[in-house]
């Protein structure tokens, strides 16, 4: 006899609580899996390796992203070119962040909780970021080493005219 | 700041390697290559094959390129790429390919191209399979050689059903209007050429460059007219189709084009076959169509059938059209045409919005040929061209 769930609270890995519509959280399919599991009552779901500055950035697309398909239903289905070009824009907006790791977060958190959208989002926007760079700057941004020997590096910059800086 | 978030990880996160994945997949193969030389592991996960086949996807579908091929002062090969930002790059082609001068390209397939070879002086000619984008090259085994008499047509595909690529060489005879006199085909499976039987292409001629789309290779040709059991005379202007996967040939008819209209080229539009044809209005207007064909409905009890589904309003000059790209109709403009001073050498024309843009792919005051391609990292497979070409 219990009521239908309205909201759901998500607790970060700082410990800090916060409430979700179920709306929003539906755009998460691990959370979606746990709301429609009958079986499971839902108080507080622990989400372990996302930190609550994380968290915070997500909640806010899964809220953004479930107003825009709310208000595209009581439109009687179809997004108009407009308001699907202003959604595009706010999600630009909003990956804009202020570090690079930052937006790496983002899409660890996107890929745990399964949530669609912002993954594609975030997987173009770490793409986007990285187009232009040298292999040097990459290594860099992703923690990686140079781990080819002289002969190696040699052979490839030789095959395919391309430098290791 | 509290003790949590000073106790926060600010570590970048480590990215398993199907994210990588993901990311990369994303990348024109241009930028791939220069990554090649971050690591080891991005080295071995670029050059797999399934990362290939994922990239090949999401460039075919967000990144499709036309291929310019012109010739230079020196009558060396510039080939330009001109990418979906309307970037044009200059292509580094396999020293090999630069060497040779005279090669020139029969077809595109998932960013490999099929280059036909001649060489003054030649008894014969080579076809090679190349990867512009990496750089690759690979010699094709020989074919019998085309008779004086003879031309030799070469048609080239790929076809997902049989997973393979494959080669034609179609030989006709001048003297009979360049009629079809044989049938080779070329399986890159099986690394080996074959006799074709020519069934339905006795009688047949051929008079255009092949195109590949959706499987199979089309030229245009006509069918000797001839009487059938009923005393009708049948035949005439027809398309030859090469269907890759099951190698039969079928006639199929052209569309039924206005008196004065010719056809230019055969393309594609929206995954169909498509036809761009030209009308001359006087020596300095060109109206162009474009057909389309549908397949046939079971009570029309027709297999295919053409249906004209834009026509392009005249531009003042005269235009060849020569084949779709996106949603352009790109077109080379005729080099007689004294109006402007500019470089301009290309017009597109966008079917959306209806306008006309006017575009400069390097210097040619020639024409050139335009190929859509696809940069791929597709490997040419086989043993590698090292030593000069004899």
């Amino acid at each position: 006899m219990s009521s239908p769930v309205e909201q759901i609270t998500v607790v970060s890995s700082d410990g800090d609580e916060f409430k979700m519509t179920v709306a929003a959280a539906m755009q998460s399919e691990q959370l979606k899996q746990m709301l429609t599991d009958d079986s499971i009552s839902i108080v507080k779901v622990p989400v372990e390796n996302i930190s609550t500055e994380i968290l915070v950035k997500v909640i806010e697309y899964c809220q953004k992203h479930a107003d825009h398909e709310a208000a595209t239903k009581a439109n009687g289905g179809g997004a108009s070119d407009s308001e699907a070009e202003e959604l595009n824009k706010w999600d630009a907006e909003f990956m804009k962040v202020d570090v690079e790791d930052k937006l790496f977060h983002i899409l660890m958190a996107a890929n745990y909780l399964e949530i669609k959208g912002l993954f594609d989002l975030a997987c173009q926007t770490v793409a986007d970021l990285i187009k232009g760079k040298t292999p040097k700057q990459i290594r860099k941004i992703f923690n990686l080493k140079n781990d080819f020997t002289p002969e190696e590096q040699e052979r490839l910059s030789r095959q395919h005219n391309c430098s290791f800086d | 700041m509290t003790m949590k978030q000073v106790a926060m990880d600010d570590q970048m996160p480590y990215l398993p390697k199907e994210i990588i994945q993901n990311i990369l997949a994303r990348l024109p193969a241009r930028f791939l290559i220069r990554f090649l030389c971050v690591c080891k592991q991005w080295k071995n996960l670029i050059k797999s094959p399934s990362f290939s086949s994922d990239h090949l996807l999401h460039s075919s579908h967000q990144n499709p390129c036309l291929l310019f091929l012109m010739r230079g002062g020196d009558d060396a090969l510039n080939w330009h790429l001109l990418d979906s930002e309307m970037q044009v790059h200059r292509v580094q082609n396999h020293p090999l390919i630069d060497y040779l001068k005279c090669g020139w390209v029969v077809g595109s397939s998932n960013g490999l191209l099929c280059v036909r070879i001649r060489k003054d002086g030649m008894s014969h000619d080579s076809l090679l399979l190349c990867n512009p984008t990496i750089r690759e090259v690979r010699q094709l085994p020989r074919a019998t050689d085309a008779f004086p008499h003879q031309n030799l047509h070469v048609g080239f595909g790929f076809s997902p059903i049989v997973n393979d690529y494959k080669i034609v060489r179609i030989y006709v005879d001048i003297p009979f209007d360049d009629m079809i006199d044989k049938v080779l085909v070329y399986s890159l499976r099986t690394e080996s050429w074959k006799e074709i039987e020519l069934g339905i292409l006795v009688g047949v001629s051929l008079s255009s460059h092949g195109f590949t789309a959706n499987g199979s290779i089309f030229w245009f040709g006509s069918k000797l007219k001839q009487e059938d059991e009923n005393g009708n005379l049948v035949g005439g202007n027809v398309i030859i189709s090469f269907d890759i996967a099951t190698e039969v040939f079928t006639l199929m008819p052209r569309p039924a084009l206005t008196l004065g209209s010719h056809l230019k080229t055969l393309t594609m539009y929206e995954k169909k076959l498509a036809v761009l044809c030209c009308t001359a209005i006087g020596n300095s207007k060109s109206l162009i169509d474009l057909w389309v064909m549908e397949e046939g409905t079971a009570a029309s009890g027709q297999r295919c059938s053409w249906t004209k589904k834009y026509s392009i309003c005249p531009y003042p000059g005269v235009l060849r059209p020569l084949t779709i790209w996106r949603n352009e109709v790109v077109c080379s403009i005729s080099t007689r045409r004294e109006m402007e001073n500019d470089e301009t050498n290309t017009i597109l024309y966008n079917l959306t919005t209806k306008e006309f843009k006017k575009f400069a792919v390097s210097r040619c005051s020639c024409g050139y040929h335009v190929f859509n391609h696809v940069e791929s990292l597709l490997p040419v497979g086989g043993m590698k061209l090292s030593a000069m070409f004899v």
